[in-house]
């Protein structure tokens, strides 16, 4: 199908965004474009203006500031799929990133428009919780950094205000002692995650000092499975204690239910992807 | 004759063309004065049509006409018609646009004519339809219930056809003699063929010489002019000119004349415009005809030394809301009559139901009918065998049709006139380290990994197909095709043929064929198709019919070339005609090689006619119409293996072996690609396709976010083999193998990973083989 | 697609009964009403724009209670039409009374055709569910506030 007219700007720096934001309040903002256009072109979405940003310098790039990475909004999943330095410093996310869509998706799709979006199938949102990332957003109020606990609200909502843009995503360095890893579900046709589990563990001595679990694909919005990452604390993290925490972890009242998959088996997906991504993400550890 | 091309992997002179995006498709071609239609579809499966306002759209800029199924009808606009009728079947009329009511999601109610693409879809939104919603009803058992609302008036209980074959008394009296019997209940779920390229169609009219031209994406440009013409625009035959240039697929998707070129053939004389129309994907998922849709009971009888008795089938067909072309002959003469598959059936007896619902209207799609029997066949072979505890290859082997018993008479109508069952089996069976395989599977179990061993051993019929055999059968055409062969006088060939190639490489694989039996290279032959307005009348290209029927075709016409040529070439060698061989492109004198005219001399020396046998016309072309003998009976065995992980229920294709036996064949790259591509359908059925529709006809997967096609990633490297057995009856011994793979593989897929689940004691689950699926399956076996 | 579910208002039946029947207070339940008119005997008919995220559409929608038993139940019938798709929403309202507070029950089932359905399957319900949630906190404000 083809979209309903629309009017386009072009903003070559963040004011001017936030300026064309303010002057047009029905405008949505383009940057990859991967999951607004196809919105589009199903006229599901009709916004009367798309304001690219998509240009915009300052908004990309991938920079460490001690304990911290900070990546660009306009980061593609491409670079952060190939980043030397996201190896490095974060490896959950390339990791994550290998799983987004296919390559042309990941060419254009950028980070910041994915969280932004907010999917309940995209990838990203689980790994920003399992690593307690912040969202810097700046907008006519000024600027403000939203922990991931509080970034998804709701299907396709976020803690996002009307005229705020998505500039920067940080993220813990993951060191010595740490274990991480993520596991996908793909649905058969859309890719997207039936149900996506992101983990971060911190190990000491064998024992698990802190997990965090990251769900996404299973609810209207990605999720924290604080039941589980309780059950983990102070313990070690084997075959038989994962499993005995990640059993029955999720009721599937409230999941998201499909011709392909219904709540009952998110339920049951959740748990052993949890079960599957804990035990490689313990093996990292060392 | 020194064979130089026949056979050979040559790559294929499409190609280039179509891998640098210069293949012209309907929707690449512009006319001046273009303008462009959108369709406004019912999103109700039944409904009433109470009013279509058309103000708000006409008046939006850059609009030219708004036209209603009610504006087609009143200036005389027929029903598109059923090609294939069975005694005492319902004809429900089926009009391009919908006048009174709509009868599935998706049906037209208005057309938009615009400017530009963009404003005709703007403009459709604004058409105000005013709908009554009625109940409907999408699952064909649900609407043969007492009290499911009809779709048409004539069929109050929906029911177009009942329709049998086989012997019942005999099959029931087989049945109670069995010294076992097995039942399955199957469902053959409805498919949505997805062709890469949607369809399309643009259309003009001359008004000075009354004339249309209209190029659409068609399998079959004649059947769509004859169809259109004569049937439903009431316009004379020869006053309309169907082009039908590169189509990307059609896999039976683009044979049926269907509501949208018609639309846009009339109304581009109401409007003076030339009219395109090209469909949107999500279009194509409510518009294209869909496949399959069968619900089954099957059941088989065996001695105690486990030979089969009998076989029983009832089938419901869904036919969809309207009767596309040739929906009728897919679930019963292209499917009933294949039962017997490979083996020694004494009796069988089947029974179909073709129904009415709310839904699209479902007609041939690869195989059209030949999968659907297959997978009663190889899933009732399989059942039996775990009844039986016998080995699923042996119990087969045991029950093979063998070698000495052709030509077979089978007790559902078919002869089939040769086959070599074991031959396939055994080379299979070789390829897959078959009894390496099981003791594999044995230490995996003990691990808890569940590998599955799937058997399909398949037969089909195509090349269709008989006339006479046909039309005693219900089809309102013979199934023959035509090959104009015209040498030009310095000796390059061009040839007119009736067949169609969307994919399936005719320009190559033809074009070897005339290079070798005229003794001339392969860039001297041109291979013209598509055009009625050059071509002669062909039926076009399904059934994988182009190599048996069209390819035959082309011999008898190269036949009658090389006899005349030999005739002008004695005289010119002043040789008796019996003394004139012709070899690599020569006419010699018998044993005086070195004195020889060649093909190109003799064809200058016909247009020439200056040193010419009296008598003879000038000229050297020749016309064909061949009307094959019989169906070509392709068969062989596929086996695949496969992993099910019983923790998510996911399922992982291994390995894929393919023996497949199709008499020989032209070209082995083009062949390899036909099996990998049919393959790749089948085991799309298997694990991952089925169009879903709701308890209101509502169809919920509508696009390719919720269908899942298959892609590489889902696929393992298919290895691919095949035995020859001439086909008998055709010049040039092949039978055509554009549908074995999907034919064979859905029931290969879906055996292996019954074969994997029976640890746990399953003993069927419906296709798709989803993870969720056989995930519920394993947990309700275990709790048991 | 199904929803039901239950909410208790901090005030009384009376109340709550009041604010449901006035049109004024139900035209503001929702952000995207732009207009709600009766039309006859308790029907009525109303524009709105409704969506989440991205995804918005524009639709006509007629709203026609029956079965009206004050101040205790109530049934209603949404029949909504927009360019992606159709939505007909048949249930009922049941308000309990208890100890000065009010218990809604409500339940209800739509038919829904078009591009909601055939592309937003799967988020039908929980927008659904949203939508209501959203609109029975509002209705809460309302209340208080007044």
């Amino acid at each position: 199908m083809y979209p309903a007219s629309f009017n386009y700007y072009r903003a070559m720096t963040l004011q001017e965004a936030l300026n064309l934001l303010r002057q047009h309040p029905e405008a949505k903002v383009l940057a990859g474009g991967h999951s607004l256009i196809p919105l589009m072109k199903l006229r599901l979405a009709n916004p009367p203006a798309l304001v690219d940003i998509g240009r915009i310098a300052e908004l990309k790039g991938i920079r460490r500031a001690d304990g911290t990475v900070v990546i660009g909004a306009l980061t593609t999943h491409r670079e952060v799929e190939f980043s030397e330095e996201l190896k490095q410093w974060c490896p959950l996310l390339p990791e994550v990133a290998a799983h987004i869509g296919d390559p042309p998706v990941r060419n254009m799709g950028t980070i910041g428009g994915s969280l932004a979006h907010a999917d309940p199938a995209a990838d990203y949102p689980a790994a920003m919780l399992a690593l307690g990332a912040t969202m810097k957003a700046v907008g006519p109020g000024g600027e403000r950094m939203i922990a991931a606990d509080e970034f998804f609200l709701g299907m396709l909502t976020t803690a996002l205000q009307p005229g705020e843009i998505l500039t920067e995503v940080h993220v813990p360095v993951l060191g010595k002692g740490t274990g991480w890893a993520y596991e996908k579900f793909p649905h058969p046709a859309s890719r997207y995650a039936v149900v996506g589990v992101a983990v971060v563990v911190r190990v000491e001595n064998g024992i698990c000092r802190e997990a965090r679990i990251g769900i996404t694909g299973a609810a209207p919005r990605a999720f924290r499975a604080t039941n589980v990452e309780q059950a983990l604390a102070g313990k070690r993290l084997d075959e038989a204690t994962v499993r005995a925490a990640t059993e029955n972890m999720v009721s599937p009242e409230g999941l998201l239910s499909d011709p392909f998959a219904s709540a009952a088996y998110r339920a049951h997906l959740c748990a052993v992807l949890t079960r599957r991504a804990l035990l490689r993400a313990a093996e990292r550890a060392g | 004759m020194a064979t130089r091309y026949f056979g050979v992997a040559m790559k294929r002179r499409e190609d280039p063309r179509f891998i640098t995006g210069r293949g012209t498709y309907v929707d690449d071609l512009a006319l001046p004065g273009l303008v462009y239609a959108a369709m406004v579809r019912s999103p109700h499966a039944h409904a009433r049509i109470k009013a279509i306002h058309k103000e708000k759209a006409l008046q939006h800029p850059g609009v030219i006409a708004v036209f209603t199924g009610k504006d087609m009808v009143d200036s005389g606009v027929k029903s598109l018609p059923c090609g294939w009728l069975l005694p005492g079947m319902k004809l429900p009329p089926h009009y391009p646009m919908a006048v009174d009511k709509v009868r599935h999601v998706g049906e037209i109610v208005a057309v938009v004519i615009a400017q530009d693409r963009y404003t005709a879809e703007d403009a459709a939104e604004l058409v105000e339809v005013e709908y009554e919603p009625l109940p409907a009803v999408a699952d064909g058992a649900k609407a043969l219930q007492p009290g499911a609302p009809a779709v048409h008036d004539e069929a109050p209980d929906n029911v177009c056809f009942r329709w049998s074959i086989g012997d019942r008394e005999k099959t029931d009296e087989a049945f109670r003699r069995a010294h076992r019997t097995v039942k399955v209940e199957l469902v053959n779920q409805r498919l949505i063929p997805n062709a890469i390229e949607p369809r399309a169609a643009m259309a003009q009219y001359n008004p000075a010489t009354d004339e249309y031209t209209l190029w659409v994406t068609s399998q079959n440009p004649h059947v769509h002019r004859l169809l259109l013409a004569a049937f439903v625009l009431g316009i004379p035959e020869h006053k309309l000119r169907v082009i039908s240039p590169d189509v990307g697929g059609g896999f039976g998707s683009k044979i049926f004349v269907y509501p949208e070129e018609t639309i846009v053939t009339w109304a581009t004389k109401q409007v003076g415009r030339p009219v395109k129309w090209t469909a949107r994907r999500r279009e194509s998922f409510v518009s294209d005809a869909h496949g399959r849709d069968h619900i089954t009971e099957a059941e088989l009888a065996v001695d105690e030394k486990g030979k089969i008795l009998g076989m029983r089938v009832k089938t419901i067909a869904n036919l969809g809301a309207y009767l596309s072309t040739f929906a009728p002959a897919i679930p019963t003469y292209l499917y009933g009559t294949l039962l017997s598959g490979q083996y020694e059936i004494p009796t069988i007896y089947c029974e179909v139901t073709g129904v009415f619902t709310h839904t699209t209207p479902v007609d041939a799609y690869r195989g059209a009918g030949r999968p659907e029997a297959t997978y009663v066949v190889e899933r009732l072979m399989d059942v039996m065998a775990r009844e039986l505890g016998e080995d699923p290859a042996e119990f087969r082997r045991k029950n093979f049709i063998p070698p000495d018993k052709f030509p077979y008479q089978t007790p559902v109508a078919l002869q089939y006139d040769s086959g070599n069952y074991e031959g396939a089996l055994n080379k299979a069976l070789e390829v897959i380290r078959y009894k390496e395989l099981r003791q594999q599977q044995e230490e995996l179990r003990k691990q808890g990994r569940y590998i599955g061993i799937g058997f399909s051993c398949y037969i089909e019929a195509c090349g269709i197909a008989p006339s006479q055999v046909v039309g005693s059968l219900g089809a309102q055409a013979g199934l023959w095709e035509s090959a104009l062969v015209r040498v030009h006088p310095t000796g390059k060939v061009t040839v007119y043929t009736g067949s169609h190639t969307h994919g399936q490489g005719h320009e190559t694989a033809f074009a070897q064929i005339v290079a070798d039996e005229l003794g001339i290279p392969i860039e001297d032959v041109e291979i013209i198709h598509g055009d009625t307005g050059s071509v002669p009348f062909g039926m076009g290209t399904y059934g994988s019919r182009s190599a048996p029927v069209g390819g035959s075709a082309i011999v008898l016409s190269l036949q009658k070339i090389k006899e005349k040529a030999r005739k002008i070439a004695a005289h010119l060698l002043e040789a008796a005609e019996e003394d004139v061989v012709f070899e690599d492109g020569k006419f010699y004198v018998k044993g005086v090689p070195d004195r020889f005219k060649t093909f190109q001399e003799v064809a200058l020396q016909a247009y020439l006619a200056h040193n010419y046998p009296p008598g003879l016309e000038p000229g050297l072309e020749a016309s064909s119409f061949y009307d094959p003998k019989n169906f070509t009976f392709p068969f062989g065995t596929h086996i695949a293996v496969v992993d099910v992980d019983p923790e998510t229920g996911k399922v992982k294709i291994l390995r894929y072996v393919a023996v497949d036996d199709a008499g020989r064949i032209i070209n082995p790259l083009i062949a390899e690609g036909q099996v990998h591509g049919g393959i790749a359908q089948g085991i799309g059925q298997a694990l991952l396709e089925g169009a879903v529709y709701d308890e209101n006809a509502q169809l919920l997967s509508a696009s390719l976010l919720d269908y899942a096609l298959p892609r590489a990633d889902d696929l393992p490297s298919f290895e691919i083999d095949h035995t020859v057995t001439p086909c008998p009856h055709n010049p040039l011994g092949v039978k055509g193998i554009g549908e074995t793979g999907t034919i064979a593989a859905t029931a290969a897929v879906v055996n292996a990973v019954m074969d994997a689940l029976t640890p746990f004691g399953i003993r069927h689950i419906d296709m798709p083989l989803t993870p969720e699926k056989i995930w519920r399956a394993i947990r309700e076996a275990r709790a048991a | 697609m199904r929803l039901k579910g239950s909410y208790r208002f901090q005030t009384t039946i009376d109340r709550v009964w009041g604010a449901l029947m006035n049109p004024q207070v139900i035209a503001r339940l929702l952000p995207g009403v732009e207009r709600l008119e009766p039309i006859g005997n308790d029907v009525y008919e109303a524009e709105m724009r409704l969506g989440i995220g991205p995804i918005s559409g524009r639709y006509k929608a007629r709203i026609t209670l029956s079965e009206i038993d004050p101040p205790n139940h109530y049934r209603i019938r949404i029949q909504a039409q927009g360019p992606q798709g159709t939505v007909d929403a048949r249930g009922t309202i049941d308000l309990t009374a208890d100890n000065g507070e009010t218990v809604m029950h409500y339940e209800g089932e739509a038919t829904v055709t078009g591009l909601l359905m055939s592309m937003g399957a799967r988020l039908l319900e929980p927008t659904a569910q949203m939508l209501v949630n959203q609109g029975l906190k509002n209705l809460e404000a309302q209340l208080t506030s007044s």
